[in-house]
């Protein structure tokens, strides 16, 4: 997170450290709501897709030095396809969406009504789960946008598919070139009648962490 | 650290990594001991004003969760002679709380507590008997605070006193901690006399090291009080004739026997 919200000691050597005062607790509260938001939009999104119930984990929010977040998740080497969106305009951002490999088959074969998770065409499971992402992700970021009031625009999405920390060390280097706590809010989600599930994962920037406490401290006040 | 303890490896990895994860729950567990630690704090802070008869200013109250060994990095006083007072709850939950004087600035307070004319010429023994005596009160009227607010029985050891390195005082704490989490939880803020050096050294702090057995108590006590709905404006104005008056007429009488 930027220094400047959690920070509230002027003190140049607690670099490293984390104290909590009650203005930057309700900063995490706050931002911790907002993507809750987003991300009850974004299950519905995907409920009404795969026409079954959706079940969410608690929403999480992270603050955490970059090196420490792999462990966080603890999938490590887990193949992982990832929907990734960026936010461009005048905030920006990192979105994605990861689910397990597999998973993203079964779901791309329903999408296409394969019959069989392996009988799916390669290129039409690419075009499914960038389908599925951009409506996910769009629903999570206009659910956002609305609530804050500012425009978000995302750029299309993008296919990767490799190991789950091959993929979010790209996203932690971002961060850890403004600042050395990354943040992220994360929301996951299963299929009532499946082993595996989602996860969405947001990467704000600092300029928009801070509008989006700016328009929560507006709307508590 | 934790295959030592012969606690399961996966749990401990989760609890150093829970530090940087934040739940809707958590934020609220946390607030709420940092809103408790607040109510005391302001009582300790009234108390040590009314001991020196001068205008005390209090820092934020916070709470620090870091791994143990960033914590005198964090503090940053490594070798200044600090003097420590310590006290523990006495119960079945264990929490530990220090009040830490740098040195220099203890003598002044005790020199000011015992009217002596300097702080040179101050008897050890007096200081150090002042200064416990100081402890005392402050933690007791901190303590005494939580402890009206979220109706839990806190009491505490008497102050034991020590003087030594700030980073070898609190190490003896963080240890403590670190047998049963890798994350420490210590709330603590400052207190800065009107008439105290502006370094910020001269401060005093107080922190607090609570136990995973405290918080859990502390927390339930503090959401059962929120749960218990307020009572009706109605019901104070009822109950005030009966009770409140009663304590208003008794009062007089005492005075004039």
């Amino acid at each position: 997170m930027s220094r400047k919200i959690l920070q509230t000691s002027q003190d140049p050597n607690d670099s490293e450290a984390y104290c909590w005062t009650n203005k930057n607790l309700n900063n995490v509260e706050s931002l911790l709501e907002i993507g809750t938001m987003g991300a009850g939009h974004a299950t519905t999104a995907l409920s009404e897709i795969v026409h079954e119930q959706i079940e969410v984990e608690v929403p999480r929010l992270h603050t955490a030095p970059p090196h420490l977040v792999p462990k966080i998740y603890g999938r490590h080497e887990r193949p992982t396809t990832v929907i990734y969106m960026q936010l461009k305009g005048e905030l920006d951002g990192d979105i994605m969406l990861a689910f397990d490999a597999d998973e993203a088959k079964q779901i791309a074969a329903m999408m296409t009504m394969t019959p069989n998770q392996d009988e799916v065409d390669p290129a039409l499971e690419k075009s499914a789960m960038e389908e599925l992402g951009s409506i996910m992700i769009c629903s999570f970021v206009s659910a956002i946008a609305d609530f804050a009031e500012i425009q978000l625009i995302p750029t299309p999405p993008q296919l990767v598919t490799d190991t789950f920390d091959a993929i979010i060390d790209g996203f932690l280097a971002k961060q850890a070139l403004v600042c050395d706590i990354a943040l992220m809010f994360d929301a996951t989600f299963r299929r009532t009648h499946s082993k595996a599930g989602g996860t969405i994962i947001l990467f704000p920037s600092l300029e928009l962490q801070e509008t989006l406490l700016k328009k929560a401290r507006k709307l508590v006040s | 650290m934790s295959e030592k303890m012969g606690h399961d490896s996966s749990s401990s990895a989760k609890e150093t990594i829970g530090a940087y994860t934040w739940t809707a729950n958590k934020c609220m567990n946390l607030g709420v001991l940092l809103e408790l630690g607040s109510i005391g704090v302001g009582h300790a802070a009234t108390a040590l004003s009314q001991i020196l008869q001068e205008p005390i200013s209090i820092d934020v109250p916070k709470i620090h969760t870091l791994p143990s060994h960033l914590v005198s990095k964090f503090y940053a006083r490594h070798d200044n002679p600090t003097t420590a007072l310590y006290m523990q709850l006495i119960g079945d939950s264990e929490c530990d709380i220090l009040l830490l004087f740098d040195t220099d600035e203890a003598k002044r307070i005790a020199a000011l507590m015992t009217m002596a004319p300097s702080p040179e010429e101050l008897d050890p023994e007096m200081e150090a008997s002042a200064i416990e005596e100081l402890a005392n009160i402050l933690i007791g009227a901190f303590l005494s605070a939580m402890s009206d607010f979220v109706d839990v029985k806190l009491t505490m050891t008497p102050p034991q006193r020590v003087v030594d390195s700030f980073d070898a005082i609190i190490d003896n704490f963080l240890v403590k901690q670190s047998m049963v989490s890798e994350i420490a939880i210590i709330f603590d803020t400052n207190f800065k006399r009107a008439g105290g050096l502006a370094d910020s050294l001269s401060s005093c702090i107080l922190m607090m090291f609570p136990s995973k057995e405290i918080q859990n108590v502390l927390i339930e006590k503090a959401k059962d009080w929120l749960q218990t709905p307020p009572p009706k404006p109605d019901d104070n104005i009822v109950c005030a004739p009966n009770s409140n008056l009663n304590v208003a007429e008794a009062k007089p009488e005492e005075i004039r026997k």
